[in-house]
């Protein structure tokens, strides 16, 4: 991502924090610092997400559907729990 | 009265704000706050007389606040007053003398009030406001850091606002 939608991430995740006053033991640079790394880290591993994706749906699917699949995992996954 | 006395309290319903980046009503169990985001600067504006009892000298402002989630950084607060002389100054445009700042530690329980001051000379720190005169406070914090570090995650919450006589 640009630099400036890093930065609307971090503005929408603090803002998030703030309204559910989830008590936070980090500066705002340190959460900056986390998301340009979970950033970086997607971009990095693009390629090995690709892969694991079974065919035909790797072939078929375009790079948004792919992205919006892994964001509802993702997604679901946090709303349930798992890896808590 | 004198040095050290309190002239004003102002708590967040009297905040008359800006047409835009302006702090955000919130409560907080039942508690009125200002909500000032941490990623751009925000502001609260808020209408008063210097009391007749203000003896002429400089002011010392103190800020009551809490951060949203937060629990250590610095939160960086600027205060800027303007004076409104009767009969010269236009209130369609703004002219709020230079920003006095300083930064606060946030409380390491969320929830606890910091009080950070500000202190003003008497003078062009204050717009040169004298007693009886209309003023706006304008309350901002200085989020991107302009003045000094703003380290805090997430929102910070003004509660209350008192003006002593230094």
């Amino acid at each position: 991502m640009s630099d400036n939608d890093r930065s609307i991430v971090w503005a929408e995740l603090m803002e998030t924090i703030s309204q559910e006053r989830e008590p936070v033991n980090l500066l705002k640079a340190d959460l900056r610092n986390v998301i340009n790394a979970v950033d970086a880290w997607v971009s990095d591993n693009a390629i090995s997400f690709n892969s694991s994706l079974p065919l035909p749906a790797r072939s078929v699917l375009t790079s948004a559907q792919k992205a919006r699949i892994l964001s509802m995992v993702l997604k679901r996954r946090f709303l349930t729990g798992v890896g808590n | 009265m004198a040095s050290g006395d309190t002239l004003y309290t102002i708590t967040p319903e009297s905040n008359q704000p800006p047409a835009s980046a302006y702090a955000t009503p919130d409560r907080r169990n039942g508690l009125l706050v200002l909500d000032f985001d941490a990623d751009t600067d925000e502001n609260a504006i808020f209408v008063g007389i210097l009391p007749r009892h203000y003896a002429g000298g400089g002011i010392t402002v103190y800020l009551h606040w809490m951060a949203s989630s937060a629990i250590s950084g610095t939160c960086r607060w600027a205060v800027a007053i303007e004076r409104h002389l009767a009969g010269t100054d236009d209130s369609d445009s703004d002219s709020f003398a230079t920003a006095q700042t300083a930064g606060g530690t946030a409380s390491g329980t969320s929830g606890s009030e910091t009080v950070t001051s500000i202190t003003f000379t008497d003078g062009a720190q204050m717009d040169s406001l004298t007693v009886g005169e209309r003023f706006r406070l304008k309350v901002t914090r200085d989020a991107d850091g302009t003045s000094g570090t703003d380290s805090v995650t997430g929102d910070t919450e003004l509660v209350a606002v008192e003006i002593k006589e230094t």
